[in-house]
């Protein structure tokens, strides 16, 4: 995948995730959302894609302000990391730095699966299963109320557990080749999409999807 | 940093984690927070979240488009989470500022809300109250 393609593609993720989070809050804190539905919108016609960016950088700023944190927690913070590395890469002054930026993206999405695995392998609880158990014990999480009888099923937690573990400590092997990553990315997708339908965890699903495409560019570029 | 403005200092603090996350998902499953609230004071305490006793596959997909509830509960918990490490009065408003849109419609006159925490305590899950609000009258909160 060339550079222009990954950087188009995730400006068209970045774009939609963040039309979906701005539909999510209108009539609630519409002065905030509204103008980034419509600058997501700008940026996702392709029209002034540039402008679009920092416009949307400084909207998610203020929003950060607003909220004295990211409103939907991680989700939110891999928007902004997402939308400061696209202004980068647009306002950088050699194709040099603008593939720097990409690439800090790609690592970033790396490291999200890598550290999340390496801190739950650190943690007895999580090797025993009772740390996934107690997700859908006592967290506020589950989405629905007959979820809870998850945590009754201890095989299926603890296989559960290290399956995630196993998966995101494993993820930056999928560096190695074309074909790793494209299952590691299916994976983690369908990962994302459980976390969806179990926590409802919706925002992260499309803003992880939306940054895959630096990822493959990233791996073609330093291995391809 | 410490001769920088106030609010450029803050921005930063806010800003920096965006660009440097820790990627540390559920670490640890620690105590976890309920927000309940009674409208007036003799009512009985209630969740301010109510899940669904179950959620059919239809509904399950519409959320993976449209769950501004759900994000909004999830947002609840992380600002209750932040005032056991970090009070903040913005935390404490934006609580009520909340249950205040949600009670408006009810003719209440005045709403109390407290924070609890469940967590697993020698195997067995139990809670406790940090934190209960004053009786706070409808009308004059923002």
């Amino acid at each position: 995948m060339s550079f222009e393609v990954a950087l188009r593609l995730v400006e068209i993720g970045v774009s939609l995730a963040l039309i979906q989070r701005a539909f999510e809050h209108i009539g609630r804190e519409t002065a905030l959302f509204l103008p980034q539905g419509l600058l997501a919108l700008v940026l996702l016609s392709g029209f002034a894609s540039g402008p679009a960016i920092w416009g949307l950088w400084l909207l998610n700023l203020w929003q950060l302000y607003r909220f004295q944190g990211a409103y939907n927690g991680g989700a939110d913070k891999l928007a902004m990391l997402c939308l400061t590395c696209l202004a980068v890469a647009h306002a950088a002054p050699t194709p040099f730095w603008s593939e720097m930026a990409l690439a800090y993206l790609a690592v970033q999405l790396v490291l999200s699966y890598f550290i999340s695995g390496w801190v739950k392998l650190g943690n007895p609880d999580w090797r025993s299963g009772a740390a996934l158990r107690d997700v859908f014990a006592f967290s506020a999480y589950p989405v629905a109320g007959n979820l809870r009888a998850i945590a009754d099923r201890q095989t299926l937690t603890f296989t559960a557990s290290w399956a995630v573990i196993a998966f995101e400590i494993a993820f930056p092997l999928a560096l190695l080749h074309p074909m790793f990553l494209t299952g590691a990315l299916i994976i983690a997708a369908g990962f994302h999409l459980s976390n969806a339908i179990f926590l409802g965890l919706n925002r992260f699903f499309w803003i992880w999807l939306s940054a895959y495409p630096a990822l493959i560019w990233f791996q073609g570029r330093i291995v391809g | 940093m410490s001769h920088w403005p106030k609010p450029l200092l803050n921005l930063t603090k806010l800003l920096l984690p965006t660009l440097f996350p820790s990627w540390r998902f559920f670490e640890e499953i620690g105590p976890s927070p309920r927000i309940e609230y009674r409208a007036n004071s003799d009512a009985p305490w209630q969740p301010i979240t109510v899940l669904p006793e179950r959620l059919g596959p239809v509904a399950m997909f519409r959320r993976l488009f449209f769950s501004p509830a759900w994000n909004e509960h999830l947002f609840l918990v992380s600002i209750a989470t932040r005032l056991a490490v970090e009070p903040m009065l913005h935390d404490v408003n934006e609580i009520a500022a909340r249950l205040t849109r949600m009670l408006d419609p009810t003719g209440a006159e005045t709403y109390q809300f407290r924070i609890l925490f469940v967590a697993r305590e020698d195997g067995d899950i139990g809670q406790f109250v940090f934190y209960e609000s004053t009786e706070r009258a409808l009308k004059t909160v923002a």
